[in-house]
């Protein structure tokens, strides 16, 4: 094989090698910018020994959207706003909530009053709750 | 379709209105499916592993339940008829399998009759002899209520037993607590052997090297406390501690040197 053919060969390969990564590059920025707005909540369930109980939780809730704005955090479990934040693109909230429903977390824009994420805080349980239970039959 | 499904709502509002037993009727039938249905019919069953201590107050049975254990709770019920299964420490019913009928249910009370054994097979390797005693425990009848009030749980047991003409009966009360996700309770309870019972599984007869024993009836008394927490909606670490007060008829016996029992365990136990 003469010099020309290999440095060709090398050429190809390195063209290839460039234009997988410009399309995962490609993708990867595709998913960040289609993932915007988004309300993250950890941990997302809060689970109980038994349907029924209260449930306790602390909740890490962080947001992120495209455009820097003024934007409040609220829950279904209170009309009072949960935080509020000014020329911010992202933010992070921690709230300790005893919870005997499912909670939904919103973030509204303040400039239109909208919603532009919303995010579910679900209550879940291990033994479900019947009259004369298995959990009562292995109680003891 | 859309329009279908108006038309069909529409005539049976209609058919409904004009006749009103038509919605009395499927009212009615879906009481008697409530009335035929056993409240208590379904499946529950647990799986995991336990690390158990348990004081051994046998003399000779060369048992040692300590260390790694797996513990199993299985409960199947189809109009009425179940079948139990217990593997593991943390129940205060010596009962393995148990199979029965739950034949009557009310608003806190469930009523079963039940096939079960009331003590754990004991097995004692008797000195010089080193003749093997094995004290079976067989399946006996008996009824059992089961009583659900919240947090409180309590359960009462009569039935016949190993041995001759032997009787047992059991009474338990239970109370739960909440602290933040983990659940703590209490228990105590009270059981009844006679004089049968007790000397199938303590009672000695003419055995070399052990003097012939027969025991009164008695009480047994257990105080137990554990707690379970939900590490996930499958997951459940559980744990508990407990005494077992002996009757003198069994702590009398030449098998036994003590009058106590104490058990504890920590248990990883997944739930399907």
């Amino acid at each position: 094989m003469c010099f020309n053919q290999i440095l060709i060969k090398k050429s190809i390969k390195h063209v290839v090698v460039v234009f997988i990564l410009l399309l995962l590059s490609m993708k990867v920025y595709s998913s960040e910018t289609s993932s915007l707005p988004k309300l993250t909540l950890k941990p997302s369930q809060c689970v109980s020994l038994r349907q029924g109980q209260q449930c306790f939780v602390t909740v890490d809730i962080s947001w992120q959207v495209s455009n820097a704005g003024e934007y409040c955090l609220y829950s279904s479990l209170q009309n009072n706003k949960l935080n509020c934040w000014t020329m911010n693109k992202s933010g992070y909230f921690k709230q300790e909530l005893v919870i005997d429903k499912d909670v939904t977390f919103t973030l509204k824009s303040m400039s239109n009053d909208k919603v532009v994420a919303s995010a579910l805080l679900e209550l879940a349980w291990v033994h479900k709750k019947s009259r004369l239970s298995h959990s009562a039959w292995r109680i003891f | 379709m859309k329009t279908f499904t108006k038309l069909l709502k529409i005539s049976t509002l209609i058919v409904g209105i004009l006749n009103p037993s038509f919605i009395m009727a499927a009212e009615e039938e879906k009481e008697k499916k409530e009335k035929t249905e056993n409240i208590r019919d379904g499946a529950y069953l647990d799986i995991g592993i336990s690390q158990v201590y348990q004081s051994d107050p046998f003399k000779f049975d060369n048992g040692n339940d300590n260390g790694l254990q797996a513990a199993v709770n299985g409960r199947y019920q189809k109009y009425g008829f179940f079948v139990e299964l217990r593997l593991g420490a943390s129940e205060q019913e010596s009962s393995r399998l148990s199979y029965g009928y739950n034949f009557l249910n009310t608003e806190h009370w469930s009523y079963d009759f039940r096939i079960a054994t009331n003590h754990s097979v004991l097995e004692h390797t008797l000195p010089k002899s080193n003749f093997v005693s094995t004290r079976d425990s067989q399946l006996a009848k008996g009824l059992r209520i089961l009583g659900d009030y919240d947090n409180t749980h309590l359960r009462f047991i009569i039935a016949e037993s190993s041995g001759a003409k032997g009787l047992y009966a059991g009474g338990w009360l239970s109370q739960n607590y909440q602290y933040n996700n983990l659940n703590f309770y209490g228990s105590a309870g009270i059981e009844y052997r006679n004089e049968d019972v007790i000397n199938h599984f303590y009672g000695i007869n003419e055995v070399e090297g052990l003097p012939y024993y027969r025991g009164e009836s008695g009480f047994e008394y257990t105080g137990q406390v554990g707690f379970g927490y939900p590490i996930t909606t499958d997951w459940v670490f559980e744990g508990f501690a407990r005494i077992i007060l002996l009757p003198s008829g069994v702590t009398n016996s030449p098998l036994v040197d003590g009058n106590t029992i104490t058990e504890a365990a920590v248990s990883v136990k997944y739930v399907f």
